[in-house]
């Protein structure tokens, strides 16, 4: 998505299973078919339900059992019961947190192996984010899942391991960039954490 | 360098890459990771491992420097 930015610039590397994903090799549609992503706000395409989950398989040539494929897709979004009969309706239609389960379905639909999650549940109610946390516990077995979180419970309640990012401003003031602090396992972070800004930061000192 | 970005580079090398593993597949190897634009520096030498078959979370003060993280991963 960076590559959509004009003037960004990466170091360093990022291997995927072993594969450097910024070698000039890769390709970026194979990359976005195993590396699926949720955004913060549901966007659903204003397409049926149908259509939306079964838009990226048509897309990559996967038109074997399409109905299956999409019945598989919502049934581990944990959306299938609520909406079966409804499968041509507009998705426009259906709730914020059905919204955000559909667009789960879909990217589970071309059966990637990672899913980002961006702030996936701050705009649900406390119910609809239950159930996306729920998901994120079942999906796990299957997936890979990174969840960007600005919900510090939530961290708590769903991931196995944390990352606490921050801010390092430069001497002068004049620059600010982020850093990595601390990487461990949840209850760690949370309870009894390394560096003492991670510990400011968990504890509601800051942020 | 600084001596304080010296004390906070310190501080990160004490941040076990694998955050916490002791098994499993890492997924993403991510090493010494940095994203700017137009030569302003967004995110500073990340390296982290994700496994397999986990949730990991990112959490931080700012949505720009995690959003960016995961952004820069997708490619």
């Amino acid at each position: 998505m960076n590559d959509l930015v004009p003037g960004a610039a990466v170091e360093g590397t990022v291997l995927y299973h072993g594969q450097n994903l910024y070698a000039g090799s890769v390709d970026p549609v194979e990359v976005r078919r195993r590396i699926g992503m949720v955004f913060q706000k549901p966007n659903p395409f204003p397409k049926s339900i149908y259509d939306n989950i079964a838009f990226g398989p048509r897309v990559l040539g996967l038109k074997d059992d399409l109905d299956g494929r999409v019945e598989r897709a919502l049934r581990s979004a944990a959306l299938w019961d609520e909406i079966r009969d409804r499968l041509k309706d507009n998705a426009l239609g259906l709730s914020g947190g059905q919204q955000q389960r559909l667009c789960i379905a879909r990217a589970l639909a071309v059966e990637p192996d990672v899913i980002l999650m961006d702030e996936p549940a701050s705009a649900l109610d406390p119910i609809s984010t239950t159930r996306i946390e729920d998901l994120m516990h079942e999906l796990k077995d299957r997936y890979t899942i990174v969840i960007v979180t600005h919900n510090m419970q939530q961290a708590a309640r769903v991931a196995d391991r944390t990352a606490f990012f921050s801010v390092e401003v430069q001497d002068d003031g004049s620059r600010r960039n982020g850093i990595l602090v601390e990487y461990d396992v949840t209850s760690k972070i949370f309870t009894n954490p390394s560096d003492q800004r991670t510990e400011d930061y968990v504890t509601g000192r800051f942020g | 360098m600084t001596q304080i970005d010296a004390q906070k580079l310190g501080a990160l090398a004490q941040t076990d890459r694998t955050g916490g593993a002791t098994e499993g597949e890492a997924v993403f190897r991510v090493d010494d990771l940095s994203v700017s634009y137009s030569g302003n520096v967004a995110l500073r030498g990340v390296s982290l491992d994700i496994f397999k078959n986990s949730v990991t979370a990112f959490i931080g003060p700012s949505g720009a420097v995690r959003a960016r993280s995961s952004a820069a991963s997708t490619g």
